[in-house]
């Protein structure tokens, strides 16, 4: 067979295994494909056992011819076992489908309870300026609850906050102002101070609309030169903070024994941007909080130098601040801690 | 309190402002405006008479009315027992709506008769039934004869057409709980002029007696009137303000008492002169005994109440009510008029402790203040003309041991800035003291006798804010003090220990700190002290502060069950508070089934549950497995065999497993920590040490048990077997077998050597060491032995 001849008979092997190869269809007729085109009894086969009687001048171009025609039935060969396989994996793959629409495995997560969601929302916000985060107890003396707060004994404004007594000189604080007057007396007259005091509260107050439990979040600051404005100033970045950035913040002169001048804030409804609706009782305006100056009387009272040092201070009714954050019709719900009401804070 | 839009104007000339301008610069500045109503509203009204009045053909109290409206004859059907001919009525035409009754008048048939509007009373138009006498309650109002037939604005012909403010005044401004002083206030915030108001010219004999014999009254004093002859009927517009502050008009002496008091924030006693001839009216705060009010009701009075007497017996309970035997009646002629001011706190005692409240010992509470008796007196006398067609004034006196002047203060202009932040003028500030009639001589400042509220320079501080716009202040934080805040660590491993159990799928609660006593006793854990109770608690279900928070736990755990959530998983963290001391607890609550990652799989909460997660706690707190140690729980509320005290040296720090079944048929498992104890300890530092890098391996032995060994035992003894390579021990599986009845416990050892890689033989003489000192300790085989 000279080199003609072989270039030839390589190519008729090469147009028929092209034409072979496109009808194997399963690992059966890929095997006899092999076996016919790359086996012992193939023509490669043969082919490779002429090269002996080649003559040597030639048995270049022939090699080179030769190994081009195994290089190419391989291609075929190769090329269509990958085709099968990858059939085959479809098929696997096919039937390993899932319904993604089956839910997903849970570790069932618990809930904050949304008193706890706003004390921690709130207490963040207050580290974040500087503050700490000071405590005291439930059952406090009547001379911390009041009279360090400027309520002495008789004064009409206790009227306002009717508490529980334990003893004469004992009682369910009725606010949380009270830690005001253990921070103080811990500082012992030197500023600057900067706390919040989160708590619970009692007073003997029990309807639609009261608890006779529930939370306030006091902050005071003293320092030497503290004003009325930044008082505003922390209060609109607070109730922005808890209510969005585009409530309107307004304030409105009020009056509490401890603090003089006091305000009450306001923020502009969130349900009706202060159109008027039935959650603002048709005003536009939510009342949210009280606070005021630190009365100088109070520093007197409790160790500081009233021409020295001046003060602000705040209170925050928790339970009412959940109730208008998450839309809560009832204060009695916080108490009653039915966990349907519970489990709708998870991502608080 | 409540003011009369009309009577108001009649102080301070508001023909300048409107009704919304006022609202809104009150609110502003301190006096907020909580409602506003009206004393009657109606529409389309017209005044008509009837013509003629005949019964209904088909009813036993109807009657069929012809009424003139001055525009034509209408026909009425009207069930009013007072319609008769001549009578000037109201009437409501059709369209008119009527929202008090909810009612619009359409013209209609009643009982086959035509009826062409409705005859009302002035209940229908809006009036308070208790403002109304009998006859006004049941019947339709009767007109006078001479009222204009066809006028349409009835509602200004009565004098009902007028807006009634509800105004918070707050504790500070006792004098704005009056007309003269909130017409003051309006006036200072619009610069409006008031109307005059009289003062007092004494130029009367002093024949008449008032003192004290006790310091809580500072100031009495008393007018005496003769020969007073009433008049017929109180004047409208008077009987109308009274009305809209919710008072009803009695009769010319008793609305002459009432209606000063509006006006001046003073209340008034009335006494008849003729039942006290001596003329001492003495204040003493010392009678005890039984006394008979002017209706006739008995009531006890003890030491501190204040009355007013004579030398002989009490003829008033001061500031709250007027006794029989000194009280004025229909026929009283001479008459004396006591005002004086009780110290507060007295009349707020005895008021409540008599359940007897009304508007002068509501005053009172407040604070009345003493400088302005005389104003009050001088508006009283003004008005005697008004309810008397003839009377004598023939005494005054006063007895004043008060001050007689606001005390001055010092005011600094830059002081008012610094402390506000703000940047008032002086001509600013100087405008807002002249408003409030301050008068400032160098650097004092002078307040007015009725301002008690203006004391030192924080209260200008206070004036200057309210008169002006909030906006003045520009909000800031310029000045704000630096300082570095954070929680404590405490506090972090509160926030910290919450959110772990959270993760874990348990839901926080926020439970009651009163209880009742019944459930205080149900379970102790930490002490078994009493615990606070309340003296005055407001029921028996909240009167107890708690010592444990389990209480709470268990009954939010039965709520709940009640409402058929099976399933929970709770917890609370609160502080406790009992007459040994302050604590912080934790309490956890798991009942019904846990469920697990597989999906709709669960399976019920066991013991081990529980005991997770209190270690998960002790982990989180780095508190190592050896600084504690668990032994069978001795509370009875627990089940003996399966709960459990966890002990920290000779403090029991925890208890936890299952609530005993006398507590509840339930299967519940509770915990309660003391975490404030916990926190307080120093935990694990951390610090890096390094691990091995070569393979360990694991082995699993399983011991067929006896009763006296427990795993802890095993682990323990398989721990101090020497030379075995095992760096821990871990419980892997626990089986019963039925056919041999026995329990087998199964362990999985893990092995390894910091300095190479076990060989087989190694870890063969390690396992036989392990299984041969078990053997020896407690006589265990191997499974299959």
């Amino acid at each position: 067979m000279n080199l003609e001849e072989f270039k030839k008979k390589s190519e008729e092997e090469i147009a028929l295994a092209q034409k072979e190869v496109d009808d194997v269809k399963d690992e059966n007729s890929l095997n006899l494909f092999k076996g016919k085109f790359l086996g012992k009894n193939s023509n490669l086969t043969s082919f490779f056992a002429s090269m002996k009687t080649v003559p040597n001048e030639e048995k270049k171009d022939f090699g080179i011819l030769l190994t081009n025609l195994k290089t190419k039935l391989n291609a075929f060969f190769q090329k269509k076992e990958e085709e099968l396989k990858q059939i085959a994996l479809n098929h696997r793959l096919e039937k390993e489908r899932v319904d993604i629409t089956l839910p997903g495995y849970q570790k069932e997560l618990g809930s904050k309870h949304p008193f706890y969601a706003i004390v921690d929302d709130v207490t963040d916000f207050f580290l974040g300026l500087g503050y700490d985060v000071a405590e005291g107890p439930d059952v406090e003396s009547d001379e911390n609850n009041f009279e360090l707060m400027n309520i002495p004994k008789d004064h009409p404004a206790r009227d306002m906050q009717d508490s529980f007594s334990i003893d004469e000189t004992t009682i369910l604080r009725s606010h949380t102002s009270c830690v005001q007057a253990r921070v103080m007396a811990v500082a012992k007259g030197q500023g600057p101070i900067k706390v919040i005091c989160p708590g619970k509260v009692y007073r003997r107050d029990n309807d639609a609309t009261h608890s006779h439990q529930f939370g306030q979040i006091e902050g005071l600051v003293i320092s030497e030169d503290a004003t009325f404005a930044n008082l505003l100033e922390t209060l609109t970045l607070l109730l922005r903070h808890l209510f969005g950035d585009k409530r309107e913040v307004r304030f409105r002169p009020s009056f509490f024994p401890f603090t003089e001048p006091s305000v009450e804030a306001d923020i502009s409804c969130f349900e009706c941007n202060g159109k008027g609706c039935s959650l603002c009782k048709h005003t536009g305006w939510i009342e949210i909080l009280g606070s005021g100056m630190v009365n100088p009387n109070v520093l007197r009272l409790n160790g500081f130098d009233d021409k020295k040092y001046k003060g602000f201070a705040f209170g925050i009714g928790i339970d009412r601040v959940a109730m208008l954050k998450y839309g809560i019709d009832d204060i009695k719900r916080f108490y009653a801690n039915d966990v349907n009401f519970i489990d709708q804070f998870r991502k608080e | 309190m409540l003011f009369s839009y009309k009577r108001l104007s009649t102080l301070v000339d508001l023909s300048s402002i409107d009704e919304k301008a006022l609202i809104e610069r009150l609110t502003f500045s301190g006096f907020e405006v909580e409602g506003v109503e009206h004393l009657a509203s109606a529409s389309n009204l017209v005044i008509g008479e009837i013509l003629t009045c005949e019964n209904h053909p088909d009813s036993d109290h109807l009657h069929l009315l012809t009424v003139d409206t001055g525009e034509g004859i209408r026909n009425i059907v009207c069930g009013a027992p007072n319609a008769r001919i001549g009578l000037k009525v109201i009437l409501a035409l059709p369209g008119c709506e009527l929202p008090a009754i909810g009612v619009t008048i359409k013209p209609g048939m009643i009982r086959g008769q035509m009826s062409d509007g409705m005859c009302c009373s002035l209940v229908e138009l809006g009036v308070d039934k208790a403002l109304l006498d009998e006859k006004q309650v049941n019947g339709i109002e009767e007109l006078p004869s001479d009222a204009p037939v066809g006028e349409h604005n009835v509602l200004g012909y009565l004098g009902l057409d007028d807006t009634i403010l509800d105004i918070n005044v707050l504790p500070n401004r006792p004098d704005c709980f009056s007309y003269v002083g909130m017409a003051r206030e309006i006036s200072a915030l619009f610069s409006l002029p008031m109307k005059e108001i009289p003062v007092l010219k004494d130029t009367y004999s002093k024949n008449i007696y008032p003192s004290s014999a006790t310091d809580k009254c500072n100031r009495f004093d008393a007018i005496k009137i003769i020969n007073a002859v009433p008049v017929d009927k109180t004047p409208e517009d008077i009987v109308r303000t009274l009305q809209a502050n919710g008072i009803r008009s009695l009769s010319p002496i008793v609305d002459l008492g009432n209606y000063s008091m509006l006006l001046s924030g003073q209340p008034l006693n009335m006494y008849d002169a003729d039942k006290n001839p001596s003329d001492q009216y003495i204040i003493r705060d010392d009678f005890e005994g039984v006394v008979k009010c002017f209706d006739g009701k008995e009531i006890s009075l003890i030491k501190g109440d204040l009355v007013v007497c004579n030398e002989k017996e009490p003829l008033c309970l001061a500031g709250i009510m007027a006794l029989e035997n000194a009280a004025v009646t229909d026929s009283t002629k001479n008459i004396v008029i006591e005002a004086a001011s009780f110290y507060h706190a007295n009349i707020r005692h005895t008021s409540a402790r008599l359940g007897l409240t009304s508007f002068s010992s509501n005053l009172f509470a407040k604070g009345r203040n003493p400088k302005m008796i005389s104003e009050a007196v001088a508006i009283t006398l003004s008005l005697l003309p008004l309810f008397f067609k003839s009377y004598e004034v023939v005494a005054y006196a006063s007895y004043d041991v008060s001050e007689k002047e606001n005390k001055p203060f010092a005011f600094s202009y830059d002081a008012l800035n610094a402390r506000l932040g703000s940047s008032y003028t002086k001509e600013e500030i100087d405008a807002v003291l002249k408003a409030y009639r301050v008068e400032k001589k160098g650097d004092m400042l002078y307040p007015p006798k009725d301002r008690v509220d203006l004391k030192e320079q924080c209260d200008i501080d206070e004036e200057v804010f309210r008169f002006y716009p909030a906006s003045k202040i520009q909000p800031t934080l310029v000045n704000y003090p630096i300082t570095h805040g954070s929680l404590t660590n405490a506090q972090k491993l509160q926030r910290e220990i919450r959110s772990l159990l959270v993760d874990r799928g348990l839901d926080e609660i926020l439970s009651f700190t009163l209880i009742s006593e019944k459930e205080d006793a149900s379970i102790r854990v930490f002490s078994s002290e009493p615990s606070y109770k309340l003296v005055n608690p407001m029921t028996k279900d909240h009167e107890v502060i708690r010592s444990d928070l389990l209480p709470s736990m268990l009954a939010t755990i039965e709520y709940n069950v009640s409402r058929q959530h099976e399933n929970l998983a709770l917890f609370e963290v609160s502080d406790v508070h009992t007459p040994k001391g302050n604590h912080k607890y934790l309490s956890i609550g798991l009942r019904g089934n846990r469920p697990l990652t597989e999906m709709f799989e669960s399976r019920p909460y066991d013991f081990f549950d529980m005991k997770g997660l209190i270690e998960a706690i002790f982990n989180r707190l780095g508190i190592a497995s050896t600084r504690y140690r668990l032994s069978y729980s001795k509370n009875p509320a627990f089940h003996p065999g399966a709960s459990a005290d966890v002990f920290m040296g000779k403090d029991l720090v925890a208890t936890f497993g299952q609530l005993h079944p006398n507590i509840s048929k339930d299967k519940i498992f509770l915990a309660e920590v003391d975490l404030g104890f916990l926190f307080s300890l120093k935990g694990l530092k951390t610090k890096f040490t390094s691990y091995a890098s070569f393979p360990t391996v694991r082995r699993n032995l399983s011991f067929r048990m006896n009763e006296k060994v427990t795993y802890e035992m095993l682990k323990k003894e398989i721990l101090r077997v020497k030379n075995t390579f095992v760096k821990s021990v871990d419980y892997f599986d626990d089986y019963y077998d039925k056919d041999s009845d026995s329990h087998y416990l199964g362990l999985s050892l893990l092995l390894g050597k910091e300095d190479g890689t076990l060989t087989d033989a190694e870890i063969n003489a390690s396992m036989q060491a392990i299984v041969s000192s078990i053997k020896a300790t407690f006589g265990l085989t191997l499974r299959g032995e």
